[in-house]
This record gives structure tokens, sequence and C-alpha cells, in this order.
């Protein structure tokens, strides 16, 4: 079902009228809100995000009888009661020229600081620009004034084709009679063109007179054309996907790897780590959530949320950490290009395996996106692509993450693993660079490089994101997530059979430190199944924390993957050890770990299990190799994006990742595999248990732990790519 | 069968939702005034037709000017226009107003059950809103509309 949100509330407005909007539309049970902030001209770096989010203390100051009168609406509306009260940030930047519609291209740094980033064509060529090119996530018209442009249809296909969002609000029909008279007939023919897809409805209302409950605003939207049940989706579904596909763009590097950090003191305990719970992963949290518990522990909790005032989640990540001393978490995200869905992010904060990081994470800043200014770089900035999907598979410490990435391939995100397995993911994986340390865990680390060719987005797993460390080790644990998964697209473990086990890939962002994030991506194979969910992440977070050694995870995983062979999944396992080569059609577990990564000394390695799913995700070894070359071993992470779509197809392509020393082989079947490679699929239930059984000491990581055989028939498999 | 076919709408009133805490009711709604309010609203959306059309089947069947719940009831072909004529009213007399539908049914006998739920909740919301002392004849009242509530009819 999902939540309701309202994508536009104006940001330039008193204090105490936010305020109340922001009580107003949680009472009539609204999800989620999103602050817009309206630019025009050239931008600098003043314009970066400094929207406040509002606390739930000054919410309830306002109305403090507030959490009955919301769980009063939430009943009626069926929401479930506990779900958190959202809150974004936006900029909607107003284009007139072509040249200031340049600015909305995906290297913007300020853009970058907002959760959306919506255009506001006012003429004809700036129109044709938004709908063609420029890297929005929504198309606000205003049409109040008598509209420029025209709205031509093929400029409106492709802008739905791309996945950018038409707006359509509604506080102007209320407010102003002849306001009305404008604007029916243009939404009814940006309607018509769109055939009520890719709408959102939002207000933009400047007071709380203006604001209406979600299924009054539905009905509104019959005026102009929409069918009540597209009108319920724009309201709900639609706005869901944005924001999925928003934060996923945001958070994740190449929406595969996201790093958190971990706090210092988790780093000497790594064991503890993984028995860490994760927390559940919230794919389209960005901070600020707001959780109406009781109202003691709302205060709690809204103390400590309002810290992260900031949409990215690093900052959260950063304070969740300082509040919990949790580990990070590495949360892989599956995800599709297409669709939102599966690009879970895991919440920042908790990152369960250790990071190891020699040094500050000045460096991994630097290499983190620009997006994550505000906090630790955590996410790793791969140059090429723009798909954030990389897997960074941690690797060596000694390696700059940034580096490995930047010197990766364009089409393959570095992931600086030296010991990290890549993963095939479909997932992205998540890095967490923890900006302090990071202990590279990994040896299971599966960098899914694979996205290297691929689009990140594609990767994402159909189903589920995978935690990165967590879920790897818990793949091998019985499918606990499969329940809750079997829906969505995101739980890493999927149980949909996709699993997309992404070694934890732990980029060392920070400093090259050996990044242990073994990212398992496991592709589900079965991404096409739970695409639509975003959800279910937070299955995989349990079982990540059951992965107390990290080799031991990637021994199992490499045995699961001779396991699992026969399996129609393809599981990924990511071994830090070595790198995995991907294995080329599915069907191979992940192909052993044939050097151990080289300098791999992941502390913390977390082995994911990465399943290569059968799709064709292979592991890729790159990490192991790619440490070795030191390239960023895109194509590891990248895996993690188109595997999953590709899964089923791509069964052969991502076989063949990467060859040890085969580094720029692996580059090719990196791209190859990266469709594929994010068919790390999380191991099925049966799989987690086998995982579990066959716990590793903590052996070398890096020492195949797969069947030779399987290797072998590997290397034969690429001898004729090489 | 029966040829009248209705739709029924729960719907409930903030009063001045800008007003700060602890300010009173600034008018009291009857169900006159609220009726009165849409009528109008219909009347300038949708115009003379539209009103007259949907005038046929249309009544505020029921009113409570404590938890501010309404029924209203329109006809089955008319009821997404006066919705959203309902939606789009914006002040009652000199206060604004925001409408905000809770249930919609077919018959009256649903639309029993989901009122007198709704009306019991806005009554503890209420009580927890003014704080502790409740005078007697306003639970009276309470009492008063609930059975009201259920003997309503179409």
């Amino acid at each position: 079902m999902g939540g309701f949100f309202d994508l536009n509330i104006p940001q330039d407005i008193t204090k105490t009228t936010r305020i109340k909007l922001a009580v107003k539309a949680m009472e009539l049970g609204y999800s989620g809100i999103a602050y817009n902030r309206n630019i025009k001209g050239i931008m600098s770096d003043h314009d970066r995000c400094s929207i406040p989010l509002l606390s739930l203390s000054s919410l309830l100051d306002v109305a403090p009888s507030l959490a009955f009168s919301v769980n009063f609406h939430r009943d009626l509306l069926g929401i479930p009661r506990s779900s958190p009260f959202r809150q974004y940030t936006r900029l909607t930047v107003s284009a007139d020229t072509p040249s200031q519609a340049q600015v909305l291209n995906s290297g913007n740094p300020v853009l970058k600081t907002y959760d959306f980033v919506a255009v506001k064509p006012l003429s004809q060529t700036a129109f044709d620009h938004a709908c063609l090119k420029a890297e929005v996530d929504i198309i606000a018209i205003d049409f109040s004034e008598k509209l420029p442009f025209r709205l031509k249809l093929p400029m409106v296909k492709a802008a739905i084709e791309r996945g950018v969002y038409f707006e359509i609000t509604y506080s102007d029909l209320i407010a102003d009679i002849q306001v009305r008279r404008q604007m029916i007939p243009s939404v009814k023919l940006l309607v018509d063109w769109t055939r009520g897809k890719n709408i959102i409805l939002t207000s933009a209302a400047c007071s709380v007179n203006d604001f209406r409950g979600p299924y009054d605003v539905a009905n509104l939207s019959s005026l102009v054309g929409l069918s009540m049940e597209r009108a319920k989706t724009a309201i709900s579904k639609n706005c869901r996907n944005l924001i999925a596909n928003a934060l996923r763009k945001k958070h994740f590097y190449k929406e595969a790897i996201r790093i958190e950090p971990i706090s210092s003191d988790e780093i000497s305990d790594t064991k503890e780590l993984f028995s860490v719970n994760w927390p559940k992963w919230d794919p389209i949290s960005s901070g600020g959530d707001l959780q109406l518990g009781d109202i003691e522990k709302s205060f709690s909790a809204t103390a400590r949320v309002s810290t992260t005032a900031k949409a990215i989640d690093f900052s959260e990540v950063l304070n969740g950490m300082a509040s919990n001393g949790a580990s990070f978490l590495t949360a892989i995200q599956a995800t599709e290009a297409p669709i939102a869905i599966s690009g879970v992010s895991e919440k920042p904060g908790e990152f369960d395996f250790p990071f190891e990081t020699d040094q500050a994470s000045s460096d991994n800043a630097s290499v983190k996106n620009q997006t994550s200014s505000n906090e630790n770089s955590q996410e790793m900035n791969l140059p090429s692509d723009d798909t954030r999907a990389f897997t960074e598979s941690e690797g060596s410490r000694s390696h700059v993450s940034t580096i490995k990435e930047e010197s990766k391939n364009p089409n393959i995100s570095d992931v600086i693993l030296p010991s990290i397995v890549d993963e095939r993911h479909d997932m992205q994986s998540q890095k967490c660079i923890p900006s302090c340390e990071i202990n590279v865990v990994l040896l299971n680390v599966s960098v899914m490089n694979q996205t290297s060719s691929m689009d990140i987005n594609n990767t994402c797993v159909a189903n589920a994101k995978i935690n990165t460390s967590c879920e790897n080790a818990n793949f091998l644990a019985p499918p606990t997530e499969n329940p809750s998964c079997s829906k969505d697209s995101f739980v890493v473990l999927c149980p949909q059979d996709v699993s997309l086990n992404e070694d934890s890939m732990e980029m060392d962002v920070k400093d090259q430190e050996d990044i242990p994030l073994t990212e398992k991506v496991s592709s589900s194979e079965h991404l096409g199944e739970s695409q639509s969910d975003l959800t279910t992440i937070v299955d995989c977070v349990p079982l990540l924390a059951t992965d107390d050694t990290k080799v031991e995870n990637i021994s199992l995983v490499a045995n699961k993957l001779e396991v699992m062979m026969d399996e129609d999944d393809t599981y990924v396992t990511n071994n830090v050890m070595g790198r995995e080569h991907l294995e080329e059609s599915g069907d191979e577990t992940i192909t052993p770990v044939d050097h151990i990564p080289l300098s791999v000394t992941f502390d913390g390695m977390i082995v994911k299990d990465v399943l290569s799913v059968a799709s064709g995700e292979n592991l890729e070894k790159l990490a192991v190799e790619e440490q070795e070359h030191g390239d960023a071993d895109s194509r590891r992470v990248l895996v993690m994006d188109d595997d999953l779509k590709a899964k089923d197809s791509s069964v052969e392509t991502c076989m063949s990742l990467e060859e040890e020393g085969m580094t720029k082989q692996i580059h090719e079947e990196a791209s190859v595999e990266s469709k594929h490679t994010a068919s790390v699929t999380f191991l099925s239930g049966k799989l987690r248990a086998k995982r579990r059984t066959s716990h590793k000491q903590p052996s070398f990581p890096l020492k195949r732990l797969l069947n030779p055989m399987a290797f072998k028939k590997r290397s034969k498999k690429f001898k004729p790519k090489v | 069968m029966v040829g009248f076919k209705n739709r029924y709408m729960v719907t409930e009133v903030f009063l001045d939702p800008n007003r700060d805490l602890g300010v009173d009711d600034p008018i009291i709604i009857t169900q006159y005034n609220v009726s009165k309010a849409i009528k109008d609203s219909i009347l300038v959306n949708f115009g003379e037709c539209g009103l007259a059309s949907s005038l046929g089947s249309f009544q505020v069947k029921y009113l409570n000017p404590i938890t501010k719940l309404c029924i209203i009831r329109t006809s089955r072909e008319e009821y997404q226009k006066v919705w959203s004529a309902i939606t789009m009213v914006r002040r009652i007399g000199n206060c604004p107003v925001l409408f905000n539908l809770l249930d919609l049914s077919g018959s009256i006998k649903a639309c029993k059950v989901a009122a007198l739920k709704c009306d019991e909740m806005k009554f503890e919301h209420y009580k927890l809103a003014s704080g502790a002392p409740l005078s007697a004849d306003v639970n009276q009242h309470m009492q008063n509309c609930l059975e009201k509530i259920k003997i309503l009819e179409h």
C-alpha cells in the first residue's frame, strides 16, 4: 500500500506556518512531506540545502494530542501506525534558457545536497531540454498562468520513459477561482498526453487552509481527467517510487554501494559487529523521520532524528553511529534501473561489518560523492559513472579507495577491494565507509564491479537491496527474510530467489584502506519479481547480522556457491579473498577465490555471500584482482544493478567476470556481467541455512573455498575470453 | 428494488486550521451552515445545472458540533462532483475551514457504523485536546448526538 506523500511544501514561509503545515499533514495521514525551495538563475554555493527539518518536539508543541489524531487517521487510511513520518528537501530550479537548464546535470554539487530536484521550465526550449536531458526527478510546470510553451507529446513521452515525473499542484485550484479557469485546461492536456502515468499530485500550499487530505486530493484530480485509480497512485505509489529512486541515486554510488562509517570503537571488535543487529534499512529514509510512538519515546527519538538535519543519510549514519555506536552497515542495494523499488538503502548508521580504515576518512571524503558533502563522504565517487552502483570492495587499506575508483574504467566502478570479492550485484552494495576508520572486513567483499558497464540503476536487484555486510552473512542463514521480502524487491535475501548477495563492498573511500566491505550482491534471480518492493530490505538486515566472521562467510559462500550452483539462483558469492570470477552463467557458484585478495586484510571483512544469480551473475573476483591492480573495479559494483535485471538473460554475461589478473578482462566481463552481476541472489532459505552450517573458521579469506573444479571450469570459460 | 442509489460521506471539519492552540472554535457549525457552504461551492464550480442536478439527493444528515463530524448524503451519480465541491470549500461564514473525508459508503448502515466509530474517536481526541474537566452537558450533548446517529435513516 504505501503511504501518501506531499512533495511540495514551500519552504519560504514562516516557521510557524511550516510547523502547522507539517502538523496538518501528519494529522491528515500523510507519510511524508518535502520542503521545496525555489531558485532561479545561477546557483552558488549558498544555495546548498539549508532547510531545517522539523523535529517532533516542535510539532508537538503546537498540537500535543497529535499522536492520537495521527493514529486515528492512519487507521482510517490503512497505514500502519508505526510508520515514520518522513521529511525531505527539494529544490526547484526555474529554467528559462537552455543554458540555465544545463546546470541540471548530475555533476552539480549544489543539487546533491537536496533530496530531489525539480525543474520549472519557462520556455519551450527549456521544457524540451527538461524532458529529454535534464537530470531531474520532477518537472514542475506552473499552470496557474498561461503556459508559455506547448506540451508536445513526443517530449512528454520521452520524459516518461526516462522516469521523470510531472507535478500537478492543487492548492491553486482551491485557493483562487480565476486560477481554476486557467489551470484546468492545461492540466487536462498534460493528463491526456501522459495518459495519467508519471504524475504526482502535490500541494504547493502556502497556508494550512489550502491543504487537503490524500483522498480528497485524489478526488480533485478527477476534475482534470484522472481516474480515481491513477489519482491514488499519483499521490502514493508514484511519490514513493520517486523518492526511492532519488534517494538511491543520491546515496549510493552508482546506485549500488553505500558506505556507512563505523565508529572506531567498533573496529576493534569485529566479531561483535556481525552480531550486531542491523537496523532495518529504510529505503526511503532520508533523515528527518519522525516516529510517532509514545510521546515520551518520540521525544527521545526526535532528538536523535533531528540531529540529522541533512537529507543525506550519511550524516544520519554518523549521528546514529555516535548514538548507537553501531557498526556500519553496508547495504547492498539492488536496484533496477527503472524501478525505484529495489533501491534499498540501509539505514545509515548501522553497519555491521567493520571497516578498517587506516586513516581518517578524509580521503574517503573526497572520494565520496559530492553529495555527501555534509557528511563523511561515504559514497564513493566513481568518476566515471553517474550511476552509483559501484561496488567497491574494500580491499587494500592502503589504497585509496578513491583513487581506485577513479582509476576504474569508466564503466566499471572501481572498487578498491583488494580482497574483496566482487559481488555481483543486482543490488547495490553499500559501502560503509566509516569516517574514522573503516575496517575492511571483507574478505568476502565481493565488489560488484559489474556495474562498470551498467548503469547501476539497473543493477538493482529486483528484489531487494542487500545489505552487504549483514546480508551476506545472513544469506547463509535461513531465509528469514524471504517471507517478508518475497514481496519486495528488496530484501536482500530475496525470497524471490533472487538474492543478491553482494559482498559488502567496502570502500575505503577514505583512505583507501582496505575496505573490507564485501558486498555481496546477490542478484536475485527473480529480479523481475519483486521489483516493486521497496522495503524489504529490512529483512536483510537480520541476515547479515548473524554473520560473525567474514571469513567464514566467505568460505561459506564459496561452499555455498557450489551448493547453490545447483540451484537456479545464481549466487554470487564474493569472496573477499580472492577475486571471484563472476560466474558466467549463474549456474556456477561463485568462482572460488583464486587469489586471495592481495592486500586485503580486511579485518572485518564481511563475507557476503553473493550468490550469483543463476542468470549470470558472476562473482567478481574483481575485488581481489582489482586490488592488485588497483583499478577500481567498478564492474563489481556495477554488477549489481544491471544484473538483477539481466539476470535471467545475462547468465552468460555475468559470468565471466574477472579472471585473476585480468583486470581488463574483467572489465570487459564486468560490463557484460554487470548486467548480471546484480544477480546475486540472496541465499534462499536453504542457502542461508547452508551458510550457517558451513561456517568457516576465519581462515585466510582468500582461499578458495569453492570447489576448485568449479574454478577450473570457470577458467576454462574465461579462456576464450581472454 | 430501491430506486435511489446514494453515497454517504462521513467527513470531519477543521475550523480555522491556522489558529493557535487553546483558542475556542470561532463559529459553531450547524447543518444549515455546512449545507449552505457546500451548495455555494457547487454553484461556483459547477454552475446552476450542476447545483440543480446534485440538489435532488443532497442533504447534510448529521452534524456533531463538538467533534465536528458530519454525514452528507449525495446521489451516486453526482457524488464525485459534490465531493470535489466539498473539498474546495474554503470558508464557512468568515471562518476558514478544511473538510476531510473519513469514510465513503453506499448504504446508511455501513455509514452509521463508520460514523459511530469516528465520532467516538474524535470525542476522545477532543477530550485529550481540551484538557481534563469536561462539563456534564457536553457529555450529554455527545450522547444525544450518538443516539442520533443510531436512528439515522436514508
